[in-house]
């Protein structure tokens, strides 16, 4: 039982579970991060406190920030996303499972990567979440912790990757027929723009932290030189990190939204306008970034444009703000908990929002920078305004969850104890903007003393709020009262049609890993996905496969060894290896099954496949990618005095003949589309061999080229300057992306070996779509690196 | 060169923070007292249990239309004061009139050095004169601040910025030097030592001044 029960766990691919697993992890995250958020606020308590050292207190700030981010706002978020997503749209599950509980393990073991550096020697990262370079650089921050840091976060982007791509495909493809766009939940809306905010945001942090990690690892000068450095790395980072606010706030938003039209008995207000404020948001967060480097020196027309843009992002939200308070106008509020939550949330929010206009300003920020009034404003934001509309809806599924009520007068001890909490913490920053951020104590003469004693108190009142939390989770969880299928009488699908919530039995039916398995009713009717009851028979599938979890594991040890030395990292890519063959191995047999489901609302994407969507979704998260090298490259040539004329280091003949090679195996793989399109099957294999053997010289001419430069006299190496950095990392992530595709070719051909099926015709072509966007970027790479 | 009795561009700076707290504070209240009230006001009655679900969308374009403009009238105001504080703000005495420092952060100390050459850790002594300081850094990403005369530059490798103040030689706090003091800080976490990376400024009045500036000591 113990057995089938871990079993279950690990290999699930079921959106229902592995919610679950988010779930629970990510409030486990949570657990050490307030622990080290306690720590700080003990240390702080009093002027010149000895309780933590600089060096402690620094790793505690740091690995608060980064877990709280990256481990538990925004997966807390994702949790509520995956569980109910598909109901609240009618689909029976996400689009690709697999990739799902993959998502799920890459950010679990890109947490622990990231945490295992408090046990290694130097401690854990200790240069602040935001990672400011060079004080990230091997100079200054030799210890792994650094190293792991940042390698769990390269683990968790590539999570946070696949796990978009899945649940915008969801929403664009698996809709039930009549779910259109505008009858869509408020919260799967607003799950779909945080979902493309983090398509196109985190591919920036990718690309910055492998640069970081290139320059800790291989001694490139990304950041340690005066030409790119801390301008350049505020750039990257904050392209990304200003979306990422949004990111952890959209999707409590979304689910305030739904509290807030159960709770009043009403429809949301405008509707449409909501809709279109959180496409705005979408729009100008990108555009906004730039406000934290006010005082960097960037040229003030810039700072004005940002001053602005920022100023502009208020404008939907005030639209927002309008359409909650306009909802409950005239209505019937009930204020059970989740609503008490859903509207702390909004009333926190107004603080964060209005402080966040304060520092959107060029001027006022020259005080405000680096204050404990910025602490203020963005805990306002991501504690209040995410957390406690997070915690609306914990209160508002759990029944749905579990099948179980909380209580609610412990729900409303800890909504009292919790604002007070979070208001005696914060508030008083607002009045500290004298004292800096992160500065382990302060002398006496300061004057800060009382206020922080005040934030001190609150923070322990504050955590014993949770307490109670926690207690009414246990508590409910052991004997709560049932809540049967609509308690709060809610009117989206998840509550009045769906009978697959609550817990499902311990993996009822098992027998092998990624088999569609076949439970009959009589087992457990709580356990089946009916979508509706549309389907004649009562089939609960249960799909499991050991692949994501063992792809993930593989893949963090190889990045952990990027700290722990080259025999983990060895030690990771044979695992990763296998669980890549084992994957392939699995689809070639089909082993895992999901079952189609019958086409619903597509609109627009009525006659492509959920497959091609994912990869158009994937590519563009790429031009993000690309985009920021390929930006980073021209940013750090720009600043740079001297840069080698065309032709004085690299063999332009030779990259110009590879160029036609790499261009050739393109048009061989677009007829090999064609002839799939065209029924002119029998070639198809022939030009797929061909685009393998072109890719292969490529790689070939590739590999020489790179062997001249190294060994030349004088070698061109990544550690020579900023040119050879820059050509080396660029080159070297694009060759990856070649040979990438050359394994998947190889893939192909064997899957193709003996006959063709539609899925197997479809699959060459979403691959072709992927070999063209390899083939573009190079187009833009040769001339940037070789011929300018 | 104007004797400034008040610290500029302190005294600026706060103008423009009360114009922003009084819209703030005008917003919120609105805002927070509609969020507390209407659940109040509009509390369920037992008799409304069934949820209403009208078959036309609900919305008025013109209630938040009316919020959008008003937004944008005050986030103009609020945006064009900013701008021309900041202009204020970059509008630096040249070195004719204002004593030109150049300030370098390293690991974890500032480092003043004069225009006669005279160099000075942890310490910056001026008079009450308009001061321009050229703020870079040796090693790390680094913030200079005076944080109680509301200025503050980045410090950072490669990267020099310009910023100024006015230090009124009168306050009602005199440090151990017997003059105005003030706290110099670093705002932008450094490492280890970033929370004693800690300097003084002191307004000296023109005697003392010029005396210390012509000696040899620190």
């Amino acid at each position: 039982m113990v057995k089938i029960w871990l079993k279950r766990w690990l290999y699930t691919t079921d959106h229902k579970d592995v919610g679950i697993l988010y779930f629970v992890t990510s409030f486990y995250f949570a657990f050490l991060a307030a622990l080290l958020a306690l720590f700080m606020r003990t240390q702080l308590a009093i002027p010149n406190n000895k309780f933590l050292a600089a060096a402690e207190y620094n790793q505690a700030v740091t690995m608060h920030g980064l877990l709280m981010v990256f481990w538990f706002l925004s997966p807390l978020g994702i949790a509520f996303a995956n569980y109910f997503i598909p109901p609240q749209i009618g689909a029976k599950d996400l689009a690709f499972p697999r990739l799902n509980a993959l998502s799920y393990w890459l950010y679990a073991f890109g947490g622990l990567v990231t945490f295992i550096g408090f046990f290694s020697p130097g401690g854990a990262a200790n240069a602040g979440w935001t990672n400011y370079s060079p004080l990230t650089s091997i100079q200054f921050s030799p210890n792994a912790g650094e190293t792991l840091a940042a390698a769990g976060l390269i683990i968790v982007s590539a999570s946070v990757t696949v796990g978009t791509i899945n649940i915008l495909t969801t929403i664009l493809f698996h809709r039930a027929p009549g779910m259109t766009f505008m009858k869509m939940p408020m919260f799967t809306w607003f799950i779909f723009f945080t979902m493309l905010q983090m398509l196109w945001a985190f591919p920036s942090l990718l690309a910055g932290l492998i640069m970081l990690e290139s320059d800790r690892l291989l001694g490139t000068m990304f950041f340690t030189s005066v030409a790119g450095g801390s301008i350049l790395w505020d750039n990257v980072f904050w392209f990304f990190g200003h979306p990422e606010v949004y990111v952890v706030l959209l999707p409590a938003i979304g689910a305030v939204m739904e509290i807030f039209q159960v709770f009043t008995n009403r429809t949301l207000y405008a509707k449409k306008i909501a809709v279109a404020a959180g496409f705005a948001i979408v729009t100008i967060s990108f555009m906004i970034y730039g406000h934290h480097m006010f005082l960097t020196g960037i040229n003030v027309t810039e700072q004005e444009v940002f001053t602005i843009n920022t100023e502009a992002v208020s404008l939907p939200f005030g639209a927002l703000m309008v359409i909650f308070v306009a909802t409950m106008y005239r209505s019937a509020v009930k204020l059970a908990t989740p609503m008490l939550f859903a509207l702390g949330s909004l009333a926190i929010f107004v603080v964060g929002g209005l402080t966040g206009v304060f520092n959107s300003s060029l001027a006022l920020d020259i005080a405000q920078r680096g204050t404990f009034f910025v602490v203020g404003h963005f805990h306002y934001v991501m504690v209040g305004a995410s957390l406690f509309g997070l915690f609306g809806a914990t209160y508002y599924w759990w029944p749905k969850m579990t099948g179980k009520m909380l209580s609610e007068s412990l729900g409303k001890l800890h909504f009292i104890v919790s604002i007070i909490g979070f208001n005696l913490i914060f508030f008083p920053m607002f009045f500290l903007m004298d004292m800096p951020r992160r500065i382990v104590t302060y002398t006496a003469d300061t004057g800060w003393g009382p206020l922080n004693l005040i934030a001190s108190i609150g923070s322990y009142i504050f955590i014993f709020g949770h307490l109670i939390f926690l207690s009414n989770l246990v508590r409910s969880y052991a004997r709560g009262p049932p809540a049967g299928p609509n308690p709060w009488h809610g009117t989206t699908l998840e509550w009045t049609s769906w009978k697959g919530g609550g817990p499902s039995p311990m993996g009822v039916g098992a027998s092998s890993i990624g088999r569609p398995l076949l439970s009959s009713l009589s087992a457990d009717p709580h356990n089946v996905k009916s979508s509706h009851g549309s389907i004649g028979p009562e089939i609960a599938h249960q799909h499991w496969s050991g692949r994501p979890i063992q792809l993930s594991l593989g893949l963090s040890i190889a990045l952990a060894g990027l700290g722990f030395g080259f025999p983990i990292f060895v030690l990771g890519l044979v695992l990763l290896t296998w669980a890549l063959v084992g994957w392939a191995s699995d689809d070639l047999h089909d082993r895992f099954m999901v079952p189609d489901e019958p086409p619903g609302e597509r609109w627009p994407f009525q006659t492509t496949t959920k497959l091609k969507l994912g990869m158009w979704a994937f590519i563009s998260s790429e031009f993000t990618f690309f985009g920021v090298l390929l930006g980073s490259y021209a940013f750090v040539r720009y600043n740079f005095s001297y840069w080698p004329p065309p032709g004085s280091i690299h063999n332009i003949p030779v990259a110009g003949v590879n160029t036609i090679i790499l261009l050739t195996s393109g048009l061989t793989m677009l007829l090999a589309v064609q002839s799939i399109k065209t029924g002119a099957i029998k070639h198809v294999r022939t030009l797929l061999g061909s685009t393998l053997a072109l890719g292969v010289v490529f790689m070939i001419i590739k590999g020489s080229e790179w062997y001249d430069l190294l060994t030349g006299s004088p070698p061109f190496t990544p550690q020579t300057g900023l040119p050879g950095s820059t050509f080396f990392v660029i080159t070297g992530i694009h060759g990856a992306h070649v040979i990438a595709g050359l394994v998947a070719l190889v893939y192909l051909l064997v899957r193709t070996r003996n006959g063709w099926t539609p899925g197997k015709r479809a699959t060459v072509e979403h691959f072709g779509l992927y070999w063209a966007f390899v083939d573009m970027v190079w187009v833009f790479v040769f001339p940037l690196l070789y011929l300018v | 060169m104007a004797f400034a009795s008040v610290a500029e561009p302190a005294a600026t700076y706060q103008s423009l923070f009360n114009l922003y707290l009084i819209f703030a504070i005008i917003a919120g209240t609105i805002t927070i007292g509609c969020l507390i009230l209407f659940p109040i006001l509009y509390r369920r009655r037992g008799t409304d249990e069934e949820p209403r679900t009208e078959k036309k969308e609900r919305g008025n374009l013109k209630v938040i239309g009316l919020v959008i403009v008003l937004m944008i009238a005050t986030l103009s105001t609020t945006a064009y004061a900013s701008f021309t504080v900041k202009d204020f703000y970059l509008r630096h005495p040249d070195c004719k009139t204002a004593i030109c420092v150049q300030v370098e952060g390293f690991q974890w100390a500032w480092n003043f050095t004069y225009p006669n050459g005279k160099n000075v850790v942890g310490l910056l002594r001026v008079q009450d004169t308009p001061v321009v300081l050229n703020v870079t850094s040796r090693d790390v990403f680094h913030s200079f601040a005076i944080q109680g005369l509301r200025i503050k530059t980045d410090a950072i490798l490669g990267r020099h910025n310009v910023i100024w103040f006015s230090a009124p030689g009168s306050c009602s706090s005199f440090g151990k030097s017997g003059f105005c003091e003030y706290r110099i800080q670093c705002f932008e976490l450094c490492g280890l030592g970033h929370a004693f990376m800690t300097g003084r400024l002191i307004v000296m009045d023109p005697t003392s001044f010029s005396n210390y500036y012509n000696s040899s000591g620190p």
